[in-house]
């Protein structure tokens, strides 16, 4: 790692032990060593003061009081979600994954697990899965939207093309300005979220009244077609229906028949 | 693989418990102290969860907020309520090897590490246990590279010196 001229140290003498000299600096050690007796005793010294070090802090993982680390993880995110509606989501999802994994693995931890890890049993997991799991999460999520919360995206024609092309082609759909423009409502962004390792596309909207709006759609290829429904989940107005390997919902704070009218207007154009 | 950090956050963190609960140990010489470092480490991890960035290594991100509040608040607590520091002239203090079941080698290597000054001790588990790169060991601890190589040489020569002095005491023993 050093370039460093002079005489050869210890520091030099372990990083070559070690691996991490240059290529440069380490011919220079080695034909000190080749040279030089005592630096050669030096670097057999430092080499005996090399331990089985990673072998013996595996027994230090073994004795660590997992149970108790994984309630605190619980307990930390569970405070965390009493602090404000503004977490809740996350945290509620971070308990149901962290209980997941708790099922899942049982004592021992792995890291390769883990791009599976919100399709594991658990609660809320589960609930992802159903078909009207999603829009729970979804309703939950704009839940957290304000009137700010879009407000200073600038509306950028050739900026909307692209993300919804990028959506569409995640989706494997094809979407358009044209398909998806909704009158007197403002596209403002289309982007990809995740929800149980699968995408999810969010198309939002601000209505004349400066409320958002959101159009959002995963692919499901083992649904059941159904037309445009409506529901109220966390005091938004919901409608939703699937096509062909598609769900779809619209989601805001419209009247019940506008939103009715937008959703059905949409269902004949985004297939 | 996650769209947001705070989703990386939220799907590895349960992963990473045990290790940094072994960092904790090897920074404060206390099971207790190393969990309350972790539960720590989790409540500030999912505040800051937006500011991970997703793709790169949560387990280094993580090591870092810990290593930061043992350095900030907890290491710094002791100092004020006068218990010192775990160190080399107090090696008992290290109470968690005690516990755990080893063989006898092992047992002798966690005594050797732990025996070692903090910035030592901390050098070799990073990148002797953890597998950190010198560079890496440089990151985490905001020193220069070559504050990690003399900290690991001092860290070597110190143990080889165990083998000579161990040595002279098997003789010792014999004769």
């Amino acid at each position: 790692v050093s370039e460093r001229a002079g005489p050869i140290g210890d520091e030099d003498l372990v990083a070559y032990l070690d691996g991490e000299l240059s290529p440069a600096r380490r011919s220079l050690v080695e034909t000190r060593v080749g040279d030089d007796p005592a630096v050669k005793a030096r670097l057999a010294h430092l080499g005996a003061g090399d331990r089985p070090f990673a072998d013996a802090f595996d027994a230090v993982l073994q004795a660590a009081p997992s149970d108790r680390l994984r309630d605190g993880l619980a307990k930390a995110a569970r405070d965390r979600g009493s602090k404000g509606v503004a977490t809740r989501w996350y945290d509620r999802r971070l308990a149901a994954i962290a209980a997941a994994i708790l099922l899942f693995v049982g004592g021992t931890l792995v890291g390769t697990y883990l791009p599976d890890v919100v399709q594991i049993g658990g609660s809320d997991v589960e609930r992802l899965d159903t078909s009207d799991g999603w829009r729970a999460v979804v309703a939950e999520y704009l839940a957290l939207y304000t009137r700010d919360t879009l407000a200073d995206i600038p509306t950028d024609s050739a900026l909307r093309d692209h993300e919804l092309a990028f959506v569409g082609d995640k989706l494997s759909l094809e979407l358009s300005a044209d398909q998806v423009a909704l009158p007197d409502l403002v596209l403002k962004r289309a982007q990809i979220l995740a929800l149980g390792g699968k995408p999810l596309a969010q198309i939002v909207y601000l209505s004349a009244d400066g409320d958002p709006v959101a159009f959002c759609i995963t692919e499901d290829r083992e649904n059941s077609e159904q037309g445009p429904t409506f529901e109220i989940r966390q005091g938004k107005n919901i409608v939703y229906w699937s096509k062909a390997g598609y769900n779809f919902m619209l989601i805001g704070d419209l009247p019940r028949p506008q939103l009715t009218t937008l959703a059905t207007s949409l269902a004949g154009r985004v297939t | 693989m996650f769209a947001t950090g705070h989703e990386a956050v939220m799907a590895g963190l349960v992963a990473e418990l045990d290790r940094l609960w072994r960092y904790g140990l090897v920074l404060s010489g206390n099971r207790s102290i190393a969990e309350d470092l972790v539960q720590n480490t989790c409540v500030r991890a999912l505040e800051r969860s937006h500011q991970f960035t997703p793709g790169s290594r949560l387990d280094r991100w993580l090591f870092s907020i810990l290593r930061s509040i043992w350095l900030n608040e907890v290491r710094a607590a002791r100092y004020r309520q006068g218990q010192g520091l775990v160190d080399a002239a107090n090696v008992l203090v290290f109470d968690g090897i005690r516990e755990i079941e080893t063989n006898i080698a092992a047992r002798q290597v966690l005594r050797e590490v732990q025996s070692l000054p903090e910035a030592q001790r901390e050098a070799v588990f990073l990148v002797y246990v953890e597998g950190l790169t010198y560079r890496e060991a440089a990151e985490m601890l905001a020193v220069p590279v070559g504050t990690v190589m003399s900290r690991l040489a001092a860290a070597r020569a110190r143990l080889a010196a165990l083998n000579v002095e161990s040595a002279k005491t098997t003789k010792g023993d014999v004769s």
